[in-house]
């Protein structure tokens, strides 16, 4: 395959040259400048841009430039990274120890923690905490159909008043979609 | 070429570094400063990319290897800074960057260090419009009269593309600039 790609290169090559066939007027390219130039009205510009600087300007830069570089200097010490290490290789150890001493003497109480540990107290201000990001449906999906019980509802104790503040702020069109 | 070989090796040297880089700015602070204003706009900004870009040059200066004139290496320092700088703010500002460059351009009648009139203004926001590489072409080769070649070594890019980059430059503003004024 690249040999025949390659074949036909040198084929093209031959009867084409390297041309494309494509030529431009003489010294274009050299007259080009100035033929872009004169496309805008240089006199309406005049090369000025309109842009100006505060009056003597450019003669404070050099002092506050290089203030600016030797305070730069001064303020950034260099340190080797063989220091670097050397400084911090003290406190490593110090810290790799007291982590040893940490988990070989005080770490004899591990409780594993699951959702049993976790204190009624807890769930309830996590999920009210949550609560607005949890609606029932959401909740619901959770909730395996299997461990539904129908009596669980039929049978329950549900007073009158909660069954009437249900029916009161609820719309019409809600209980029309539970009956189905 | 001797005299810049010369006078990079002073800049190395930590004996005369300090009076060397201060020469350096004394040669360079105003053509990076226009070419600087010309990208930030304003002068405020350009003020702070101008002084980082010396900082820069002089903390690099070591790394300076010669493969390019000194000139080119510390245009292509203020030209990232500057760019980078436009970035930054455009980014704080939540807006595309030609989205930014068109609004400064836009308040330009309001800043107390542009004296230009309503063509200028015009110009400027002309510029606002084109890609970020045609705008530095045409900075450069329009206002700063840079040589191709030069502006090849500054913007790593080939003559012929410059060219081209140039061309489309103008065409656009041209056509802006008539569309504005009619």
């Amino acid at each position: 395959m690249e040999n025949k790609i390659k074949n036909s290169e040198t084929y093209l090559k031959s009867v084409l040259g390297k041309e494309n066939g494509f030529s431009v007027p003489k010294n274009y390219f050299e007259d080009l400048d100035e033929q872009i130039g004169l496309i805008i009205d240089k006199e309406k510009f005049s090369k000025k841009n309109g842009f100006s600087t505060p009056s003597n300007y450019f003669d404070a830069l050099e002092d506050k430039i290089v203030s600016r570089v030797i305070s730069k200097e001064k303020e950034t010490k260099v340190i080797s990274l063989r220091q670097r290490i050397l400084k911090v290789i003290p406190a490593a150890i110090a810290a790799s120890i007291a982590l040893f001493i940490s988990l070989t003497y005080f770490n004899t109480s591990n409780t594993e923690i699951n959702f049993d540990n976790l204190a009624q107290s807890e769930i309830e201000t996590w999920f009210l905490e949550s609560s607005s990001s949890l609606t029932i449906e959401s909740i619901a999906e959770f909730i395996p159909i299997e461990d539904l019980n129908m009596n669980d509802f039929s049978y329950a104790n549900i007073d009158d008043e909660v069954i009437e503040d249900y029916i009161i702020s609820n719309e019409n069109s809600t209980f029309l979609n539970e009956i189905k | 070429m001797t005299d810049e070989i010369l006078f990079i090796e002073q800049l190395k040297n930590v004996q005369t570094k300090e009076k060397a880089f201060r020469e350096l700015i004394k040669l360079y602070k105003e053509r990076l400063y226009w070419h600087i204003r010309k990208i930030v706009i304003s002068h405020d900004d350009a003020d702070d990319v101008l002084q980082n870009t010396f900082i820069k040059i002089f903390k690099n200066i070591d790394k300076f290897n010669q493969e390019s004139k000194l000139y080119s290496w510390m245009y292509r320092i203020a030209t990232n800074e500057s760019i980078t700088f436009i970035n930054k703010r455009a980014k704080q500002r939540n807006l595309d960057i030609t989205d930014y460059q068109k609004e400064i351009a836009s308040n330009l009648a309001d800043d107390d260090f542009f004296t230009g009139d309503e063509i200028q203004i015009i110009l400027q926001k002309a510029i606002a419009t084109l890609p970020q590489k045609q705008q530095l072409v045409f900075n450069m080769r329009y206002f700063d009269e840079l040589k191709y070649d030069e502006i090849s070594e500054i913007l790593e890019t080939s003559v012929g593309a410059l060219k081209a980059s140039y061309f489309h430059a103008v065409k656009k503003i041209e056509h802006y600039i008539k569309k504005e004024t009619n």
